[in-house]
């Protein structure tokens, strides 16, 4: 049915640009492929538009961005090896000591390396501050899995730079 | 203590929980180190992804291309096509009139440029370099719960954003001396606030709105602020 208090595509979607490309650049390997990927994004997007609820436009967009990206498939591939991580404690406290010896670069690099079920949380939730609903609604997935693949995200990553960490410092 | 400082930061404790971790982090310096490091981590994780560049004029050009693209109709639908473009015409123009004689509507002009800065502080530096606004006065909103997002510009007006649970908030602003005048403002916090569609406030020759959630819920922001 057509709607006249439907919101405009272009301006609804011009100001969630930048987070698509984010998003788009840490799941492609180039900068290239990546606004391949939000140009598809945009072509799908436009056609669905009139699917749009109007609701959580982030978590419609993110989704497309997915479709688009193929990684429903590859998710799925990936099932065996989250469930058998092992859980890591939350602990934060030596972080403030090693946080000044990255570089934006480096953290880029280990967010790359993440599993693909770890990185999408990490991005959404803590780069691009969706709210865990709105994660969800991106990712296909329960409130509840989303926060635990957030916090082992977060622990992989964490886990990854301290490990980096020694390496870089040792003689 | 083990804490779910995530869940802590986005305000989904239980009441009792929530109050239990508050008096805990007055008393223990052990506890504040350790969410002061969550915090830490999570900017780092956020601001490192956000200072690479995002090539927007490309992606706005991008984006401009697929929406107007033209869409082919069956020639019998254009009277139908007529019919409903008079009538949305109609609609349309009754709905504007309300619109612009919204006096919280700052942003009139289309948005020319965004960023995402580190933090609020450098959104507001951003604000006043790009648009001239040395006058501008930062508000300083002291929920834990609202996130600072991006700044955005028109040609004659910025707007800060943030999320609260999930809602975005805009705050605008604009110099303009006649906004405003004559509206019945009442007190909040430290400002005289006006409550319309969003609520809006005047501070020298700026005029300030925001929007995105319940008059309750902004006036709340604002009574907090400083």
């Amino acid at each position: 049915m057509f709607n006249f208090f439907r919101p405009n595509f272009e301006t609804s979607v011009r100001r969630e640009l930048p987070m698509l490309y984010r998003v788009a650049r840490r799941l492609t390997s180039s900068a290239e492929d990546a606004e391949d990927l939000v140009s598809q994004t945009l072509v799908s997007a436009y056609k669905g538009w009139h699917t749009f609820d109007g609701k959580y436009l982030r978590s419609w967009l993110v989704k497309i961005l997915r479709n688009e990206r193929g990684a429903l498939s590859s998710e799925k591939n990936l099932m065996a090896e989250i469930e058998d991580l092992a859980e890591h404690p939350d602990d934060y406290t030596t972080w403030d000591q090693v946080a000044a010896k990255f570089e934006s670069e480096d953290i880029r690099r280990e967010i790359d390396l993440l599993p693909l079920h770890f990185k999408l949380p990490v991005l959404l939730c803590d780069v691009e501050q969706l709210s865990y609903e709105e994660a969800s609604q991106a990712l296909d997935i329960p409130i509840g899995t989303v926060r635990s693949r957030l916090n082992r995200g977060r622990n992989q990553l964490k886990r990854k730079l301290f490990h980096w960490t020694r390496e870089e410092i040792r003689p | 203590m083990r804490i779910d400082w995530d869940a802590y930061e986005r305000n989904l404790l239980p009441a009792a929980e929530m109050a239990e971790v508050m008096g805990a982090l007055k008393r223990d310096a052990d506890l504040r180190a350790q969410y002061h490091a969550f915090q830490n981590f999570k900017l780092t994780v956020r601001s490192s992804v956000k200072s690479e560049s995002v090539p927007l004029d490309q992606l706005r050009q991008e984006l401009r291309v697929v929406a107007n693209q033209s869409r082919i109709r069956p020639a019998y639908g254009r009277w139908v096509t007529v019919g409903v473009a008079g009538s949305a015409l109609l609609v349309a123009l009754v709905a504007r009139q309300q619109f612009d004689s919204d006096p919280l509507r700052l942003a009139k002009t289309p948005e020319i440029d965004q960023v995402s800065p580190l933090n609020e502080s450098e959104g507001w530096r951003w604000i006043q370099k790009e648009q001239g606004y040395a006058g501008v006065s930062p508000i300083q909103f002291k929920n834990p719960n609202l996130k600072f997002s991006l700044v955005r510009k028109g040609e004659d007006w910025a707007c800060m954003d943030y999320i609260l649970d999930g809602d975005p908030i805009r705050l605008y602003m604009k110099k303009d001396e006649s906004a405003l005048r004559n509206v019945a403002f009442q007190s909040v916090g430290n400002r005289y606030v006006f409550a319309g569609n969003g609520i809006g406030w005047r501070s020298g020759s700026f005029v300030y709105s925001m929007q995105g959630a319940s008059n309750e819920k902004l006036l709340s922001l604002v009574r907090q602020a400083s």
